[in-house]
């Protein structure tokens, strides 16, 4: 800390000036295209009006989705966290058996597109031939399935899915960020396992979960493919798929628009509620990391938590991989695994001889590397001003950094368009404006994440560097950065991983020269290729855990220490 | 149409599942006027009086039947054999709000059968879905047991060894034409030319009819299990007729199936 004093005395204080360029940049990334947004909304030919608004909420017919929306975003919600917190706890904090492979198989459903799990599901639960339902007819000699897929429970539970672990990921950096101090007096003073988690560490992860439930609900507000998959067959609309009908030759853009805006609405709503409920308590924890946490030994319940962990991620990836395994590896899928049946052929076309697939590859790991890496030091900046209210108008800017997750990639994507496809900025054509769309996109994870680990680290530490010198920057770079580490990193995870799957906004932005892997698999899926689109559905998990691999060689065991 | 608002011209050539957008096209001026080579011997339904598109590939809307669920004998032979309650819950259609092909296909039943046809379909509970790729896939599955979408569609998974048979229904079936043009302000006219005249030479048309599509250019051979363009009785829709039915198809279906 000597050497920041030491260093204090020369050159300006940059500090204002890096908190305006931050928030700048916030400001334009975000501001253009909703500006755009709101303009179509309110844009008819004849003039400016809310005929736009009357049209999108006027019939019946269009208002129910938003309820249904709704309801499937907070019961996704709530899922995602029952589901993804405990799993976090357990596999943080406890003994659990098999964490290694607990956390790697998490990733995998991190990254899975959300459609071709729900396409896998179909396979697996379609009420006429679904494999577990044939296996529970074979079994019971039943006439009827045991379950529908196409249904709202259905969607819901294949979304949550897809969807626990954004708070797995969250909890987990929060639990490790925390110091098992508190923890252990509290179990030297004789609470109970069950006591410890409940009045020691829960509240204490508190911000995080929160923080996910709401990532979660304004993921799912927004997700196009499960409900595409599984709504549809199902016979009911969600707004996703309302919005999409507005868009059916010849679309009507502006009517979109219109009805997106009260998904703004609901942004703002929960990021008050948010605030609302953490506010001023005290969660901080001076110190950042003491030493590692003892596990809490589960005795009895340790293979019981296992079985838990393991069902979720049998549902998650080993079912379903299962089912588009059995397409990749077959002539006809129709036919099922018979040894005529057996072939390489597909895995062979689609990374040798289907073109778009290795420029794809490429792109989607340079804009996954990019995006999350910049969103991770733009957002900690923001996040920063935003805790120290270092700038006036601070949850102006807390509130733009988290408004893109409520409006529908497709529609931002409308907005990104006719924002960036003029010159001077005329970035349409080229991998530069899916760079901008994830960007847009992803910010708002960064900053929930960012905003939860600022949560951790007390102001005290900083303003005793101040104290000795430093001037803010200095002391935001040298002390409070370092102790962000393990959260920094877990923003940095929460954007990289679900660009890798991200979807809906670069089908409407692609171009053949930017075409990302997302975008080839569901290109392959509406050209009636399913055993093209399982092969690579898989090569894309697979090329997801090499990498996580690799990472955590170069990055040792901090890097999914969360 | 994105494009061409933000006065952006960076496709030479276009080319779409649904005839009716070229009208569309052709009506605000988008397209530019080309015949490509060998376009006088082309069959005649396959072009544009006016010269500004030819169609590039077509295929008969049909249906199919899973054969590991269905015997031969149980089998639809025509379109209204599909009302029959036998098949309640073992349909599969896809939703023409996705899909220029599911509109033409519905055009063309509804000139033979009317609304009342879809209103009783609806009754069979068929599995709605996206994409008018999805029927050949869901039937291959077995999750339908029969479901209609373009020929070369169910061809094309049938070849690769999935239990589906084609049923060409008596009443006839809609012809579902893709087109191709080139656009009035493309950056590179000449090679949109050559590219053009390459896309409906012999060598890219064979290719075409390899995967199970018809074409214009008469050079080229079929496959033995192919029915005959001459054979197959045609319920017409025209790309005027599927143009101006489309808001009604779509609005229909909605009260009709609830999506």
């Amino acid at each position: 800390m000597t050497s920041g004093a030491d260093r204090v005395s020369r050159g300006l204080d940059l500090t204002p000036a890096v908190w305006l360029l931050n928030a700048a940049v916030l400001g334009v990334l975000v501001v253009a295209p909703l500006a755009i947004l709101v303009h179509a909304s309110v844009w008819t030919p004849e003039g400016l009006s809310f005929a736009n608004f009357f049209a999108a909420f006027g019939r019946p017919l269009y208002r129910g989705p938003i309820v249904n929306s709704l309801v499937y975003a907070s019961v996704v919600g709530v899922l995602s966290v029952l589901i993804g917190a405990p799993m976090a706890w357990l596999v943080g904090r406890t003994d659990l058996p098999g964490k290694g492979v607990i956390r790697t198989l998490t990733i995998g459903a991190f990254v899975t597109p959300s459609f071709l799990g729900a396409t896998a599901w179909v396979i697996l639960a379609g009420p006429n031939a679904g494999l577990l339902n044939a296996i529970y007819r074979a079994v019971t000699g039943a006439e009827s399935p045991l379950v529908n897929i196409f249904s709202m429970p259905g969607l819901i539970f294949v979304t949550s899915l897809y969807t626990f672990p954004t708070v797995f990921i969250l909890t987990g950096a929060a639990l490790t960020a925390t110091p098992p101090d508190l923890e252990e007096a509290a179990r030297i003073a004789g609470a109970g396992r069950l006591a410890v988690m409940r009045d020691v560490t829960l509240p204490l992860a508190v911000p995080a979960i929160v923080g996910g439930f709401i990532l979660a609900f304004l993921e799912t507000l927004v997700l196009f493919g499960a409900p595409a998959m599984l709504a549809l067959p199902a016979r009911f609309h969600v707004m996703t798929t309302q919005i999409w009908a507005f868009f059916h030759y010849p679309p009507k853009v502006e009517v979109a628009a219109a009805y997106a805006m009260p998904l703004l609405g609901v942004a703002a709503g929960l990021l008050w509620v948010q605030r609302r409920l953490i506010g001023r308590r005290g969660f901080t924890t001076v110190g950042g990391r003491g030493s590692s946490p003892r596990p809490v030994p589960l005795g009895g319940w340790r293979w019981a938590a296992f079985g838990g962990c393991a069902v979720v991620l049998a549902c998650a990836i080993v079912l379903p991989y299962f089912a588009l395994l059995r397409a990749a590896l077959a002539k006809a899928w129709g036919l099922g695994w018979t040894w005529e049946n057996l072939t390489l052929r597909n895995f062979r076309f689609v990374l040798f001889e289907y073109d778009p697939t290795r420029s794809a590859i490429i792109n989607t790991l340079v804009l996954a590397v990019v995006t999350a890496t910049l969103a991770a030091l733009l957002m900690a900046g923001i996040a920063y001003i935003a805790h120290r209210r270092l700038l006036r108008g601070a949850r102006l800017l807390a509130f733009l950094a988290t408004a893109p997750l409520a409006v529908p990639g497709i529609v931002l994507s409308i907005g990104l368009f006719r924002a960036y496809s003029q010159p001077p900025l005329l970035l349409y054509g080229t991998i530069w404006i899916i760079f901008v769309a994830y960007l847009t996109k992803y910010l708002p994870v960064a900053y929930t994440a960012c905003h939860a680990a600022m949560a951790t680290v007390h102001p005290d530490l900083e303003d005793a560097a101040r104290i000795l010198g430093a001037n803010r920057l200095v002391a935001a770079k040298d002390v409070t950065l370092p102790l962000l580490g393990v959260g920094l990193l877990s923003a940095w995870l929460l954007v990289f991983l679900p660009s890798l799957r991200e979807l809906s906004s670069s089908i409407l932005l692609f171009t053949s020269r930017s075409r990302v892997i997302s975008v080839v698999i569901y290109t392959l899926y509406e050209e009636g290729l399913w055993e093209a689109v399982s092969s690579l559905g898989i090569l894309l998990l697979g090329l997801t855990l090499v990498i996580v691999a690799v990472a955590q060689r170069f990055l040792g065991k901090r890097f999914l220490q969360v | 149409m994105q494009e061409a608002s933000a006065n952006l011209w960076i496709a030479d050539v276009v080319h779409t599942s649904d005839i009716s957008h070229f009208l569309d096209f052709k009506g605000k001026g988008m397209l530019a006027k080309y015949a490509p080579a060998g376009w006088e011997r082309f069959r005649p339904e396959f072009k544009d009086a006016d010269g500004f598109y030819t169609v590039l590939r077509g295929t008969p809307y049909v249906i199919a039947i899973n054969t590991q669920k269905v015997a031969k004998a149980d089998a639809p032979k025509r379109w209204k054999d599909l009302l029959d309650p036998k098949w309640k819950g073992k349909l599969v259609h896809a939703h023409p709000g996705y899909s220029g092909v599911v509109v033409t296909g519905m055009t063309g039943l509804l000139g033979a059968f009317g609304w009342d046809y879809y209103a009783a379909l609806a009754k069979n509970n068929p599995l709605v879905v996206q994409s008018a790729e999805d029927p050949p896939m869901k039937v291959s599955g077995g999750e339908a047991w029969v479901g209609a979408a373009g020929e070369y569609n169910f061809y094309r998974a049938i070849k690769k060894g999935n239990p589906m048979e084609i049923i060409f229904p008596e009443e006839g079936v809609p012809f579902v034409s893709s087109a191709n043009a080139i656009m009035a302000r493309a950056p590179h006219p000449n090679a949109a030319r050559v590219f053009t005249d390459f896309l409906f030479g012999k060598e890219a048309q064979q290719i075409l009819v390899d995967d199970g599509l018809y074409v214009p250019n008469e050079e080229v051979t079929y496959a033995k299990d192919k029915r005959p363009l001459r054979e197959i009785k045609v319920l017409r829709a025209e790309p005027e007729e599927v143009l101006k039915r489309n808001e009604e198809i779509k609005a229909r279906f909605r009260e009709l199936f609830g999506v």
